[in-house]
């Protein structure tokens, strides 16, 4: 089970934060990045998820989206992959990644933690196409979603428990 | 006599006056509701992103929730597009209209 706690710090302005997993969840994590850079470098592949990911900003102006659109560019495209490289390079500061892993975290890296997860869910949930609140009662749809719905929730936990970490 | 020359008068450029009008009018900014979103996130959001106490951003969470809906800010149309923009990088759904 995951767990994350602030370490005592000596310097009060860069407070440190400890996430402590399992082998196996390290391991999940190290593999979700990849899914959701699939999607964000091929766009065409899945557009019900893009759409999600880049929302529109205007609801009924189709001249005020485009000019939206036009000023947002490629700008939240760059940074979530950035921000997925990021993610990907704290996993690899794990240590004693084979019994007990351990990552230290900046509060930046905390909040960036927080962010990638919940890219990776927004693209899960999607994916799952849920449409109710309490999903995580119900289950998949599907059988073959189970995979999928299993890292939804496990990313779901690790995400309560960074927010948590920062009260 | 010197007859001192007729005073220039310069054309009031009432076009530029609506344009600036336009540009101070306040465009609302609208959280949507979301499944995937928890709660918790969607609190932890509207505190950093706007600066609001945990009790603010929460009853902004819970009518988001229980209505589909909230608005969240009244700014002008850079400030707006800013947040929106935020807010989608955050993974939330928002929109921005003209206020009024």
């Amino acid at each position: 089970m995951v767990q994350v706690r602030r370490l005592t710090s000596e310097d009060p302005q860069d407070p440190r934060y400890l996430v402590r997993l399992e082998p196996p969840e390290l391991e999940l994590l190290k593999e979700t990045p990849g899914r959701l850079k699939s999607l964000l470098t091929d766009p065409e592949r899945s557009p019900r998820i893009i759409d999600r990911l880049f929302p529109p900003a205007h609801k009924d102006d189709a001249h005020e989206e485009a000019e939206h659109r036009r000023l947002v560019g490629e700008t939240l495209m760059e940074e979530r992959l950035e921000s997925l490289e990021a993610f990907e390079k704290t996993l690899d500061r794990a240590r004693n990644p084979a019994r007990r892993p351990e990552v230290e975290l900046s509060e930046g890296e905390l909040h960036l933690w927080i962010h990638v997860t919940n890219d990776v869910r927004v693209m899960l949930g999607t994916e799952l196409d849920i449409q109710d609140n309490d999903w995580y009662l119900t289950g998949p749809a599907r059988p073959e979603d189970l995979p999928s719905f299993v890292l939804l929730v496990f990313l779901s936990d690790i995400q309560e428990r960074l927010i948590e970490a920062l009260r | 006599m010197i007859h001192a020359a007729e005073p220039r008068t310069t054309p009031v450029v009432e076009e530029e006056v609506e344009t600036r009008s336009d540009l101070e009018r306040l465009w609302n900014v609208i959280v949507w509701d979301d499944p995937v979103n928890l709660m918790s996130y969607v609190v932890f959001v509207f505190q950093k992103l706007f600066g609001f106490t945990r009790e603010k951003a929460t009853k902004h969470m819970l009518e988001v929730h229980n209505t589909g809906r909230s608005l969240v800010a009244s700014e002008d149309r850079e400030k707006a597009e800013y947040y929106v923009i935020r807010l989608h990088r955050y993974g939330l759904q928002a929109t921005m209209e003209r206020s009024g």
